[in-house]
């Protein structure tokens, strides 16, 4: 099966249910098939299920922040040697600090919430290696 | 003038929902229900932490409704929101008794608006 035969697999990260909902239904419209995970926990035990061709993650949950998630899952890529996953960090906050602190855990983009349809869609096309 | 759907909101912006998940009013319903089926649990979180005095779990609450007030386009509910959490970040300060007055009245607004706009999209 070659990349483009099959649908981007995206997790979403994201203790807030409506965020997350909303996430996983713009990802559906752009292609792609969204696995979702309430907190850190649950999206370690969908990587062990799964690889994944981007993750949504955001910064702040309260069993680990997206930050930490982002740099334990950057040192299971780099143990297990698998291909890394683009990582976006998100936040409905309005610090400074939070685009530095995705980018300086591993995370390749960092972008407010709420997104729009347009903006999942175009980041999809950005951060995936083949086109959907 | 033409009055638009938007005419009837004050503290939310069903245009921007609308927009976020690209103009599928299905959509907007299953979240507008997401939103709607976890208020009155979210508000007696807020109520719990106020009561003992909690602030991390407040934070936490606070951050979580923040999420959703913005997805809603309830601009004023996510700043009040905003506030609290800056404040119980930098100074440990809970909201003193009128500015938790004024969130919950805020939220009771939002809530009744999302009620409302989860009946229009359900006739769109």
């Amino acid at each position: 099966v070659t990349a483009g035969a099959r649908r981007p697999r995206v997790l979403v990260v994201d203790d807030a249910p409506m965020n997350r909902h909303l996430l996983c239904l713009q990802l559906g419209q752009a292609g792609c098939e969204a696995v979702a995970a309430d907190g850190a926990a649950a999206a370690l035990a969908a990587l062990e299920q799964a690889r994944f061709d981007l993750a949504f993650v955001d910064l702040l949950m309260p069993d680990m922040d997206g930050d930490v998630l982002a740099a334990h899952l950057r040192r299971l890529e780099s143990e297990h040697g698998w291909v890394p996953c683009f990582i976006v960090g998100l936040s409905a906050g309005d610090g400074a600090g939070d685009r530095c602190r995705a980018l300086q855990a591993g995370m390749d983009e960092f972008c407010r919430k709420p997104l729009s349809a347009a903006q999942v869609a175009a980041l999809v096309r950005a951060w995936l290696p083949w086109p959907v | 003038m033409e009055r638009t759907m938007a005419d009837d909101y004050r503290v939310t912006d069903p245009q921007a929902l609308y927009q976020a998940v690209g103009g599928d009013a299905a959509a907007c319903r299953v979240l507008a229900d997401l939103y709607l089926e976890s208020a009155a649990s979210t508000r007696a979180a807020l109520q719990l932490a106020l009561a003992q005095h909690d602030g991390a779990a407040l934070r936490r609450q606070c951050h979580a409704l923040r999420g959703s007030a913005v997805v809603l386009g309830a601009a004023a509910l996510a700043a009040q929101l905003a506030a609290c959490e800056a404040n119980l970040a930098a100074h440990a300060r809970l909201p003193d008794a009128a500015a938790q007055a004024a969130l919950f009245a805020l939220l009771e607004l939002v809530d009744a608006e999302v009620a409302r706009s989860r009946l229009a999209w359900g006739a769109a």
